[in-house]
């Protein structure tokens, strides 16, 4: 394998990490807003709270490694198709951190009526299904797949 | 900045390949999460397994599907005298192997195990296989994402 093929393959592996923990993190989000027992919503997000693990080093390498390329490939800093897809990289992270946020909210809130009754509560349904943290996460999935349709076309490339 | 891209029949097939193939890798890390989680909650098993069940249906069944479709027919164009690369024989086997494996059995498995699970009467020999199956399948769909991308 030569270095491109390397550096090709582990920026790969770190865009899988990156969008297979947002569809799994989601996955577990949807799940919490169709529940309404505090117990079964504190687990759900939980479960949430790991995929973001893979979320963060798979940004973090992503990035690294495409910059990398970029510098490998002989493609300049300044091309449209690159500056897009930086751009985009920061608004997805922004809004996905925004509303990842109102997540761990409603976690520790769920995990405190769980221990203390395992009531639902408006209060938590409210925060589950808080419209601005989940309109953010669409916002920073539709970043992601415009990344991704730019790494595919290559326009102006 | 989207109006300058390009439209091409060939990127569309390797957009959707990309796109099916993270919702596959998202899925079964999903089912993973909760698969594992289900080993150690003693009183949301019901919950976890049924949630493993309902995404491997929803989610990593038709990923694996989309996926193997869209990279068949990506494969017979770029080599259409059957001249593929040992690397597109090994993807393929791989992911025959996870679709038969994280596909099928998996689900057929995740269906009857909720069921016994809801009776009270789950045998530990599925619910180990149960555990130990998806963490086995993402192993797999990594390698075979590196395998992709870094065709060695």
């Amino acid at each position: 394998m030569t270095r491109y093929n390397w550096l090709l393959a582990i920026h790969m592996l770190a865009a899988f990490a990156l969008i297979s923990g947002a569809v799994a993190a989601g996955v577990f989000q949807l799940s919490a807003l169709r529940r309404r027992r505090p117990s079964e919503i504190a687990l759900l997000l939980r479960l949430a709270q790991l995929a973001v693990v893979p979320i963060s080093v798979g940004s973090l390498l992503v990035l690294a490694f495409g910059l990398w390329l970029v510098d490998e490939t002989g493609y300049g800093f300044g091309e449209t198709w690159i500056v897009a897809a930086l751009v985009l990289w920061v608004v997805a992270a922004v809004t996905g951190g925004a509303g990842g946020r109102t997540a761990r909210h409603a976690r520790e809130l769920a995990e405190r009526l769980a221990a203390g009754g395992d009531e639902p509560s408006d209060e938590l349904r409210a925060l589950v299904s808080n419209r601005p943290s989940l309109l953010l996460s669409y916002v920073s999935t539709a970043a992601i797949v415009a990344i991704v349709v730019l790494m595919v076309w290559k326009p102006g490339a | 900045m989207l109006a300058t891209i390009r439209p091409s029949e060939w990127n569309w097939l390797l957009l959707f390949h990309l796109l099916f193939g993270f919702a596959l890798v998202g899925g079964v890390l999903a089912v993973t999460l909760l698969s594992l989680a289900a080993q150690r909650a003693g009183g949301q098993v019901l919950l976890l397994r049924t949630l493993a069940f309902r995404t491997n249906l929803a989610v990593v069944l038709p990923a694996f599907v989309g996926v193997h479709i869209l990279g068949q027919t990506l494969s017979d164009r770029e080599f259409p005298d059957g001249g593929e690369p040992g690397w597109v024989g090994a993807a393929f086997g791989l992911t025959d192997a996870g679709l038969v494996l994280g596909g099928i059995v998996l689900t057929l498995l995740q269906w009857w195990l909720v069921r016994r699970t809801r009776a009270a009467s789950a045998p530990g020999w599925a619910v180990g296989v149960a555990t130990a199956l998806p963490p086995f399948v993402l192993a797999l769909l990594v390698a075979i994402v590196f395998v992709m991308a870094g065709k060695p």
